[in-house]
């Protein structure tokens, strides 16, 4: 993976994000919420290398701290997808049959419902907490990864070692996860960061219009803010959005790469 | 089975996908916390409960919710799709308009977004492995993963304000008067920057999924068979490689409306596009319940509707998938 030229852009974009975001205590101990009224609105300056906000509040500060909430909503939302996806779609290609049937249909409809509007809609009437909203979409993204693990569980269980846990007796508990799961992981992974990707957009894209999580502080809320006021104070919508950007396109790099590295992986098999 | 039978069947099948949908929507929205008649009169201090009773009555909200579900119903089939308390108008009056609106931001966008694609996904896929593939494989991925609002706060910034080219929101020009032809001029400039925004978020999908498709396709042997035969490029890469290679294209394109009216969603808000996406916002903050209901019936309908075409126009290119 490392020789990959992608997926190595991307980890070196995402390092540095996280290295800076681990860093918040250190270089803005006084948190994203120290207010200063006699400051309002400052354009990029030495002293505030991203500008001020309405409240006087360092838009870099803030930054640096909403990163945290960013990658861990999106983390998190990701690992619950992995977790519903892989189980649903070992379980429907290691059974085949009614039981495969059954869960597909089930897929289809989550993907022919549009799952926006829906994770808006409940996340907007139940309050959003940052726990729905990591509950919520981490509940609506997993269908693409359930596809995934089907099919590599369809073509794995026909291999020999399979037939040999089960001549051996092992239960189809056991084989599912300590034979076949080990050996199918890869796609899960690649699968995975991509997914935190989709995690980390959807909770920026629900906290833009203010569906998110109002007392901690994600990129995505801080572009909320920015809303009414972006066209003239352009460095309270320009730079969340930017770090935002970066997060974003270095998770797609290293999905990307990783992805590359499958395939030749598959055609190799 | 032919495709007349086939296609009767997924008719068939999605219409009790919709009712789920009716379903669903009106027990997410009606067993909601919060009473919207308290929101409501929410600034009024100290509304007798009488009154309140006697709105609840009118909104129809002290039935058991069974009822209300049956009201509902009957409703939608008589032709009656709500009444929005917070704009005292018919719900159909506020959205139609509006529906037009988000739909011209939508088609067009996606319309972009469907030929950039294809184009850019093509040319990829024939030029594979030289050096401008590398950088259009990193550039397209870049600009895919950007947040479309941003992109679309970028644009107005960049565009609008710094170098004042084109409008920083709305769809019209307020108090405009004139020609026929000067109102339509003045439209598609205010609606340049979504559209560009819009289909600048989507178009990747379409790259990646025609290049894959074509490199899967130019690796059959009937390709090898025009090449061997002398046929010319473009031939070789036009009419053989490319009609294969659009087949599964379609039904990608076709089911991706719904992701589409997501976007819209974000983009209608950024620029004040008085769309069904910014009045989905709105209506949602404002308890507007019959508005919201009636929206999301019509997203998901028109999403069901938009995978029926994908398969059915699937099922009529490919003769192989009707009988699965």
């Amino acid at each position: 993976m490392l020789t990959n030229q992608t997926a190595a852009v991307g980890l070196a974009l995402i390092s540095a994000v996280v290295i800076i975001g681990s860093l918040a205590p250190l270089l803005y101990p006084q948190g994203p919420y120290s207010i200063h009224l006699t400051e309002q609105y400052e354009k990029p300056s030495f002293a505030h290398p991203f500008g001020t906000d309405e409240l006087g509040r360092d838009v870099l500060g803030r930054i640096v701290w909403a990163i945290r909430i960013t990658l861990i909503i999106g983390i998190v939302a990701a690992i619950i997808s992995a977790f519903v996806g892989t189980v649903l779609g070992g379980i429907s290609g290691y059974f085949g049959g009614w039981v495969d049937h059954a869960i597909m249909r089930f897929v289809d409809l989550m993907l022919s419902v549009p799952m926006f509007f829906l994770v808006l809609l409940v996340i907007l009437i139940f309050g959003g907490g940052i726990y729905t909203v990591m509950l919520v979409i981490g509940l609506t993204i997993w269908p693409n990864g359930a596809r995934l693990i089907r099919t590599q569980f369809l073509s794995l269980r026909e291999l020999d070692f399979v037939k040999a846990a089960r001549v051996a007796g092992s239960s189809d508990f056991k084989i599912i996860f300590k034979e076949i799961l080990p050996n199918a992981i890869f796609p899960v992974i690649v699968d995975s960061s991509l997914r935190i990707g989709t995690a980390i957009l959807t909770e920026a894209g629900l906290s833009f219009l203010g569906a998110g999580d109002p007392s901690s502080l994600s990129l995505g809320w801080m572009l909320n803010e920015a809303i009414p006021t972006f066209r003239s104070a352009w460095w309270t919508g320009v730079y969340p959005g930017l770090i935002l950007a970066i997060i974003l396109v270095s998770f797609n790099l290293i999905g990307d790469g990783l992805n590359d590295a499958l395939n030749v992986r598959l055609t190799q098999t | 089975m032919d495709l007349f039978r086939y296609s009767i069947g997924r008719v068939a099948q999605a219409i009790p996908l919709i009712l789920l949908l009716i379903l669903l929507t009106f027990f997410i929205v009606h067993l909601a916390p919060g009473d919207p008649v308290a929101y409501m009169l929410s600034g009024a201090p100290n509304v007798p409960a009488e009154i309140l009773q006697i709105m609840r009555h009118q909104m129809g909200l002290d039935q058991p919710i069974q009822v209300q579900l049956w009201i509902y119903l009957r409703n939608l089939a008589t032709g009656n799709w709500g009444y929005s308390y917070v704009y005292d108008k018919p719900v159909m009056d506020i959205v139609y308009p509006r529906l037009l609106n988000t739909l011209m931001l939508t088609l067009l966008a996606f319309a972009l977004q469907i030929v950039v694609g294809i184009l850019l996904g093509v040319a990829s896929a024939v030029k594979r492995g030289e050096r401008g593939d590398r950088l259009l494989n990193i550039g397209t991925i870049t600009i895919w993963s950007l947040p479309t609002f941003w992109v679309g706060i970028i644009m107005i910034l960049v565009f609008g304000m710094f170098l004042g080219l084109f409008p920083v929101e709305g769809m019209v020009t307020a108090g405009m008067s004139g020609s026929w032809l000067s109102r339509w001029l003045d439209l598609a400039w205010h609606a340049f920057l979504p559209v560009l925004t819009l289909a600048l978020g989507g178009f990747g999908l379409y790259f990646r999924l025609t290049r894959a498709s074509m490199l899967e396709v130019l690796r059959q042997d009937y390709i090898m068979t025009a090449w061997g035969k002398g046929c010319a490029p473009r031939t070789v890469y036009f009419e053989h490689a490319f009609r294969n290679a659009i087949l599964p294209l379609v039904t990608i394109v076709a089911s991706n409306a719904g992701y589409l009216l997501a976007g819209a969603v974000l983009i209608e808000t950024i620029f004040s596009w008085p769309g069904v996406g910014y009045l989905l916002y709105v209506s949602i903050a404002g308890r507007d319940y019959q508005m919201i209901q009636l929206i999301f019936v019509m997203v998901g309908v028109l999403t069901v509707l938009s995978n029926l075409v994908a398969d059915l126009l699937t099922a009529f290119l490919d003769p192989r998938i009707r009988y699965d």
